[in-house]
């Protein structure tokens, strides 16, 4: 295994059960999300995490982002043990960890014009003037390609690519070296989509940012990452890198998932 | 089978014409094909769909110029009541969601003998050994307990198979489904592609696909269109498409989506913009490429070969 200090974030073990009211009476079912599920991610790596609705992968994201408490197992960001942390402490580490998610309207507050949502991280997690945040956000905006005329706007008044743009822009703001993206391109039209993916792709190399990738969309996930993981009714079922997992699918999960592809009658190995 | 001569469908306000909504559309559609409508949000291929059983999201959306002819009739000139015959019976559209499509508060059996209740005389008994039947045919297990369940029970895939035995239930020469698999999961989405396929073989129904996902249409589609803006850009057969197509959209579109052979983290190729249409008379010139001064001038679709046509200026001498 590789040391370490190479490794960004790790979990172990994660579970999460979550708890439905299912009956009339009340009677009282459990659903377990995610079983004893560990991965870890390197540094300036992406691990795309593929899985169908209803895997777990987005209840896996969350609990990274610790916006929801996993109910067993460990998560170590920078080999520090995260899940102890109390929300003094994990508000110092939030701006190494920033989220951009799959509806890029509702996660921005539709009263606010774009420079004060860019402003707001920021003014929350650095004792930066007022002119330099202002600066910051001007490059930042520039390389995601957004135009600096458009600064006033509200959200309602963008397109969904430019949209998920400012969401991009306001993870990167914070120089994070993790970003955890669920499902960043999947509300969005295909030829928009493309433009999206091409950005992270950019964006990661000038930046060297850490990612977890969550799809649903195989094609998306084997063009992005650099290594995969499979998830499935909340067990990771395999992780490999994408030749492994491609030309050597060893769990049956998988192998389904590869052959469901739309592109199938095309493939030859 | 289906023939549409250019359709035009505008949205009309206070009796005034105040927005062309999809204008000289071209299409047709054989017996037992499978002809895919490809293009993005906003590009018109829902309401092309709409307009064959003439159903409309908004009063204020009207046809206003064209043909649509089925089995010799004009759709367009059709009264309510011959629509309402045609409607189910000879062209089944499966709507958008399979979720929101059915009835939340009636069971899958009611839902399903109230077709043929509304266009056939079969007795009580024989519907409900139809409905059986259909369940059979779109591969449901345990049949019987399903048709006593209602949708919330049942899982997206599950619910998409019944709408599919509901548009095969009274034989309809035409299904339109519009994205059919963009709520399900992938691996769920293969079967019901798969299960299009065997009903086109078994009942040669003609199915017109409205997707946005060449990856299906790659799979599935005998003959495509791909609209941009309100207009047909492209058609062609599948093999044309893929390997010879000229317009740039197309071309864009096909190569926006990383394949199963793409090469990883290498910049995927893109159309610049977003979802605009141009005030030209070329709809995708503002995001086009390749366009010159003249595209800006009237042209008109072009076909190339028997099988392949274009509205492109570049193909136009």
């Amino acid at each position: 295994m590789q040391k370490n200090s190479e490794i960004i974030l790790e979990c172990k073990d994660i579970t999460k059960k979550f708890t439905i009211t299912s009956n009339f009476f009340g009677k009282k079912t459990e659903i377990i999300a995610l079983n004893n599920v560990s991965l870890f991610i390197r540094k300036n790596e992406i691990l795309g995490l593929v899985g169908e609705s209803g895997s777990g992968k987005s209840t896996l994201g969350r609990i990274i982002l610790k916006l929801i408490p996993p109910d067993s197992g460990t998560i170590f960001f920078d080999n520090r043990d995260i899940t102890k942390l109390d929300n003094k402490a994990m508000k110092e580490l939030r701006p190494q960890i920033q989220a951009i998610f799959q509806d890029p309207l509702s996660s921005l507050n539709p009263r606010l014009p774009v420079i004060e949502l860019l402003r707001e991280p920021l003014q929350i997690h650095t004792k930066k003037t007022k002119k330099e945040i202002d600066d910051e956000i001007a490059t930042t905006l520039e390389q995601v390609g957004i135009n600096l005329k458009d600064v006033y706007k509200y959200p309602h008044e963008f397109s969904g690519g430019q949209r998920q743009r400012i969401n991009i822009a306001r993870a990167l703001l914070l120089k994070p070296k993790f970003i955890v993206a669920d499902e960043p391109v999947s509300s969005l039209d295909v030829s928009i989509q493309a433009q999206i993916l091409n950005l992270f792709m950019e964006l990661q190399k000038t930046y060297g940012f850490s990612m977890l990738f969550i799809s649903h969309d195989l094609r998306i996930i084997r063009h992005i990452s650099d290594r995969i993981a499979v998830i499935t009714n909340g067990e990771i079922v395999e992780i490999g890198n994408i030749e492994q997992i491609f030309t050597n699918p060893t769990h049956t999960y998988t192998q389904k998932l590869i052959s469901s592809l739309p592109e199938k009658h095309f493939i030859r190995f | 089978m289906v023939k549409i001569e250019h359709l035009d469908v505008s949205l009309v306000s206070k009796g005034r014409l105040s927005k062309t909504l999809i204008s000289d559309i071209n299409l047709f559609i054989p017996e037992g094909k499978i002809i895919c409508l490809v293009g993005e949000s906003g590009s018109g291929k829902t309401l092309t769909g709409y307009s064959l059983i003439r159903l409309f999201p908004s009063q204020n959306i009207k046809i206003t110029s064209g043909k649509i002819i089925y089995k010799q009739k004009n759709i367009i000139e059709c009264t309510e009541d011959e629509m309402r015959a045609l409607r189910g019976k000879e062209i089944f559209m499966i709507p958008q969601e399979p979720l929101s499509a059915l009835n939340p508060v009636l069971n899958i059996e009611t839902q399903l003998s109230e077709i043929f209740y509304t266009h056939t005389k079969f007795s009580k008994k024989e519907i409900y050994e139809q409905c059986l039947n259909l369940l059979n045919l779109v591969k449901i297990d345990k049949p019987e307990t399903r048709l006593k369940a209602y949708p919330h029970q049942l899982s997206g895939g599950q619910r998409q198979r019944i709408l599919i035995a509901m548009a095969i239930a009274l034989k309809p020469s035409l299904i339109i489904a519009d994205e059919p698999t963009t709520a399900l999961d992938v691996t769920i989405q293969g079967e019901i592609l798969e299960l299009f396929l065997e009903l086109r073989e078994k009942m040669n129904i003609s199915i017109l696909l409205i997707t946005h996902d060449f990856g299906i249409v790659r799979t599935i589609a005998d003959y495509v269109y791909v609209m941009y803006g309100g207009r047909i850009v492209e058609e062609g057969t599948k093999e044309e498409i893929f390997n010879n197509a000229i317009h740039p959209y197309t071309k864009g579109l096909i190569n926006a989506v990383p394949s199963i052979e793409s090469i990883p983290k290498t910049p995927l190729l893109t159309i610049p913009g977003y979802a605009q249409v141009s005030e030209y008379a070329c709809p995708f010139f503002d995001r086009c490429a390749e366009s010159m001064d003249s595209c800006k001038d009237n042209f008109s679709y072009t076909f190339i070969t028997e099988k392949h046509g274009v509205l492109c200026k570049k193909i136009v001498k």
